[in-house]
């Protein structure tokens, strides 16, 4: 096994990477296959249905020899040079690139240490640079203590103006148990991501595969289709109540080996988070380079008084960018989740439950309202000309619901603005927010229809470089009053935005 | 309704609704509807000659959809009519929708980088585009068509140094 073999001080050697790298790019190019594997499952049904094992197992073999050889030419080509306040890359197998990473221009570091590298004391180290995505530099099987060494490095070099220098001791701000991470599983929707590719996979695989429909109807209990309506209701409930329970189940595991062991620490420029039950990962997040923090709860959480709390930077437009640039603490209760928005955001002691929230114009409910009595109108015509009398008291039951649905959700819709702050809060059952530092906008909308400018409303649009934040229907004087206080707030003194 | 600290004197503060917008170029608008027009010509016409040459008969009454047409242009016309442009001393404004209207500000401090945009036609009329793009936002542009090329140049040049000053 090579020894990693680097100069801090000696700037003219090129460093390579320990042989075991090879290990962790051959795993890494599997686990990409294998994550788009709902495309590739009609490859490997047919794979599966050829006759013998010999000409697939050939196929495998020779796809995991050439990943294997190309992990290896990789890793042999690899030379990278540490510098006092740079990195050097020189990577590619026939096409030799390379990059000069500047530390000040690093966005993330993250060091990940999957299961096969621990008995090694192996890492690898993932730098991201906030320019482009392609400029991510990952350097694989480094010693532990080696790795530790370079993020510091780049971390102080980050903070070489700063006049304390030395480091400080990382404070754990949060840590989270298989209890708050059960919740957590409960109250996102990971299950869907789960059950959608699973649907995928089942809908490409062939006939005989497939659930056969009589087999099913064989299988149910003798009389159950002769049962009344009402037994077959019940079924059929039991069974969307099992279904529930199973999604429920997976989002739960997901929630346990994703974010297992989650500790969220402050460090000297931002945020280091380390979190999954069998590779652990570590996610930073410079402070500054936070843009929004949003609180979510929905209807689960609210059951549990938690909520889901996330850091947003800059999401570069990107597919995927959903969790590329947050940083999400799980199940947070009230306290914790005011505790974390105010030492991300710099922010004086803000109390999300007390701020004093505007309603926006009632033009948004009864908009909606309309909008709902116009398709109630037309169910009742055709319900009166088709179907039984008694239909209509359902149908007036669920109008009279959503109706009320949305009373709730324009009365919880409200914004406050706290001097530098604005913060949206939304929801029907739980409650979310969106607190964003108004000097952080990059750019102003302000969007209404004729219809809305005869009644004098108007929708206000603050982007920022994380997320739009819609101000629905506000009167127009307001709305005119925002539009003005953010572009003066940014323009008056401008202030960096990352 | 009740703004928490919002304490600046709010009748100060420049105001967004009394930006006076300045109309694209005539040439501008006049060929963007020319283009259209000839663009539903040209539908019309195959149109019509793919249901005369190979529908059956009872296809033809639907012709009548292609009085519809004219709309496109008369729209184009009135979007380009409608889309204006303001330049302030701390941002740059852009109006634009017929039936959704639009105002969106830029500030100068955001602002990314800027592109001059010319495509055939543009070029032979002297015309050019600025698209203008604000840090973060993506793919989301904010595009001023149908300037006069001079006044495309100066606006890119005050919008450069308007960075410079900031560093």
């Amino acid at each position: 096994m090579a020894e990693v073999q680097v100069q801090l001080d000696e700037s003219a050697q090129w460093s390579r990477l320990s042989t075991w790298a090879v290990v962790y790019h051959s795993a890494s190019s599997i686990r990409q296959i294998l994550t788009n594997a709902v495309t590739l499952a009609p490859i490997v049904v047919g794979i599966t249905q050829a006759d013998g094992w010999l000409v697939p197992g050939i196929a495998v073999g020779l796809g995991i020899a050439a990943i294997v050889v190309h992990a290896g030419l990789s890793v042999r080509r690899f030379r990278y040079q540490l510098l006092d306040s740079r990195l050097k890359v020189r990577q590619g197998i026939f096409e030799v690139a390379q990059i000069d990473l500047d530390f000040s221009r690093v966005q993330n570091v993250s060091i990940i240490n999957p299961f096969y590298f621990r008995p090694l004391g192996l890492v690898s180290l993932t730098i991201e640079s906030a320019g482009s995505s392609d400029e991510e530099v990952v350097l694989a099987a480094l010693r532990d203590d080696h790795a530790e060494r370079i993020r510091q490095t780049i971390a102080q070099s980050r903070k070489a103006a700063a006049a304390n220098t030395e480091e400080q001791d990382a404070m754990v701000l949060i840590t989270r148990q298989p209890r708050d991470l059960v919740i957590h599983g409960l109250s996102s929707n990971q299950a869907w991501l789960v059950l959608a590719g699973f649907m995928g996979v089942y809908s490409q695989m062939p006939e005989a595969w497939q659930l056969d429909r009589e087999a099913i109807v064989a299988a149910l209990p003798p009389g159950v289709l002769a049962s009344s309506a009402v037994q077959m209701v019940l079924f059929a409930g039991i069974l969307l109540l099992l279904g529930l329970v199973l999604m429920l189940a997976l989002s739960v595991l997901a929630s346990l080996l994703i974010y297992g062991n989650f500790e969220l620490r402050r460090v000297r420029d931002g945020f280091a988070a380390r979190q999954g039950a069998i590779s652990s990962r570590e996610l930073n997040m410079r402070q500054r380079r936070i843009q929004t923090v949003v609180v979510r709860q929905n209807w689960i959480a609210k059951l549990f008084k938690r909520f889901n709390l996330s850091f947003e930077q800059i999401s570069h437009g990107q597919p995927g960018a959903e969790t590329a640039g947050r940083l999400l603490v799980p199940a947070v209760t009230w306290g914790q989740s005011d505790e974390l928005t105010n030492t991300a955001l710099a922010h004086q002691a803000m109390v999300l439950g007390a701020e004093s929230f505007s309603n926006v114009s009632t033009y948004f409910l009864r908009k909606r309202l309309l909008w709902l009595g116009v398709v109630f109108g037309i169910a009742f015509i055709v319900t009166l000309d088709n179907l039984p009398a008694w239909v209509l008291a359902p149908l007036t039951a669920i109008t009279l619901l959503i109706a009320l649905a949305q009373y709730r959700q324009w009365r919880l819709l409200g914004f406050a603005i706290n001097g530098d702050y604005l913060t949206l809060r939304s929801g029907l059952v739980g409650r979310n927010y969106v607190v964003a530092p108004l000097y952080k906008v990059q750019r102003v909308t302000l969007a209404q229809t004729s219809l809305m400018r005869r009644r004098n409303i108007a929708h206000v649009r603050l982007e920022f470089a994380s997320r739009t934040v819609t101000l629905p229907c506000l009167p127009e004087v307001r709305a005119n009053e925002v539009v003005n206080y953010v572009l003066n707030l940014i323009e008056e003194q401008p202030r960096p935005w990352m | 309704m009740s703004f928490t600290n919002l304490q600046v004197d709010l009748a100060d503060l420049p105001m967004a609704q009394a930006i006076v917008f300045e109309p694209l170029e005539r040439r501008h608008i006049l060929t963007q509807t020319a283009l259209m027009g000839g663009f539903v010509l040209i539908l019309a016409a195959v149109a019509t000659v793919v249901t005369f040459m190979l529908l059956p008969e009872s296809w033809r009454p639907a012709l009548l959809a292609l009085l519809l047409l004219p709309a496109l242009p008369l729209l184009t016309y009135l979007s380009c009519n409608r889309r204006g442009y303001a330049l302030r001393e701390q941002d740059i404004a852009l109006r634009k929708g017929i039936f959704w209207q639009r105002q969106v500000i830029q500030p100068l401090v955001r602002i990314q980088h800027i592109e001059l945009a010319r495509g055939p036609i543009d070029k032979r009329l002297e015309l050019a585009g600025l698209r203008i793009f604000s840090a973060g936002t993506g793919t989301e542009t904010m595009t001023i068509p149908g300037l006069n090329l001079a006044t495309a140049q100066s606006i890119r040049s005050r919008l450069l140094n308007a960075q410079d000053l900031q560093g």
